[in-house]
């Protein structure tokens, strides 16, 4: 048997504040039947300053009708339960940072290292401009592709990828093969 | 190696075609023919199969073995 004091006190009055009811499963680290019996001793101990109803399952408010619990009835939210169920539609502290000003030399490292730089850009600034640093990650592998294409684009004219020695060279009216000298006369 | 050409003209006349450009940096004609093929480099030498297609390609010097190599393998027994 667990004696009522004034944690149990406490206890009782902060679940009734914040739920409204409490029943003797609620009550934290005593036996259902030791709760039931304590929030009996509840209502007798504050009779004299708050009507209130206890029908050996529920205590509850006076002012809550009898007999509401047992048909289906649930009580309106409490003040907290009621902020605390509130759907979160975010707050500014949770919206991703945005508008910060950005250090200019990200950029010149987005365009001279190009990806890496871009990466790099976008740890620095994510946290104080989300959107400048996407851009500048989306820069830096833009630059990247661009100078490795440009290289390729001009290996042909240079001879590389086999553009400089597959000449067009005229067929053969003999059918045989024709040997071509450029040469100095020694 | 203008020499070793002219030998293997001899060598291989009617078996394989030659066009002997032997002057190419003072014969203005040649160069610009030079210049189209991809010639960068004197000596360049070139074995072109009968349908056009570029065999080999020697820039600089090379072996006479090394030419003659290459004219039994496209000219054929």
């Amino acid at each position: 048997m667990v004696e009522y004091g004034a944690a149990i006190d406490a206890q009782i009055s902060q679940l009734l504040a914040s739920r409204g009811r409490v029943t003797p499963d609620m009550v934290a680290g005593v036996e259902p039947n030791d709760a039931a019996e304590l929030l009996q001793r509840y209502v007798e101990v504050h009779s004299g300053e708050t009507p209130l109803v206890f029908d050996g399952n529920v205590l509850t408010w006076a002012s809550q009708p009898t007999g509401a619990v047992d048909s289906g009835y649930q009580p309106t939210l409490s003040p907290v339960d009621q902020v605390s169920s509130l759907s979160r539609t975010g707050s500014l502290l949770d919206s991703p940072p945005s508008g910060g000003k950005v250090p200019g030399w990200l950029w010149v490292a987005v365009f001279f290292l190009g990806a890496p730089g871009g990466v790099l850009a976008w740890f620095v600034a994510r946290d104080t401009n989300r959107q400048t640093a996407r851009t500048m990650l989306i820069a830096g592998i833009v630059v990247t592709v661009i100078s490795a294409c440009v290289p390729l684009a001009f290996l042909p004219s240079l001879g590389f990828l086999g553009g400089g020695a597959s000449a067009e060279w005229p067929a053969s009216t003999t059918g045989r093969p024709t040997f071509y000298y450029f040469g100095t006369p020694n | 190696m203008k020499p070793v050409v002219d030998g293997l003209q001899a060598q291989y006349q009617g078996r394989v075609d030659m066009l002997v450009y032997g002057d190419v940096n003072n014969d203005q004609k040649a160069n610009a023919f030079a210049a189209g093929k991809g010639v960068s480099a004197v000596p360049t030498m070139m074995l072109v199969s009968p349908d056009g297609k570029e065999l080999e390609r020697w820039v600089g010097t090379t072996s006479e073995e090394e030419l003659v190599r290459a004219f039994e393998a496209a000219a054929g027994p």
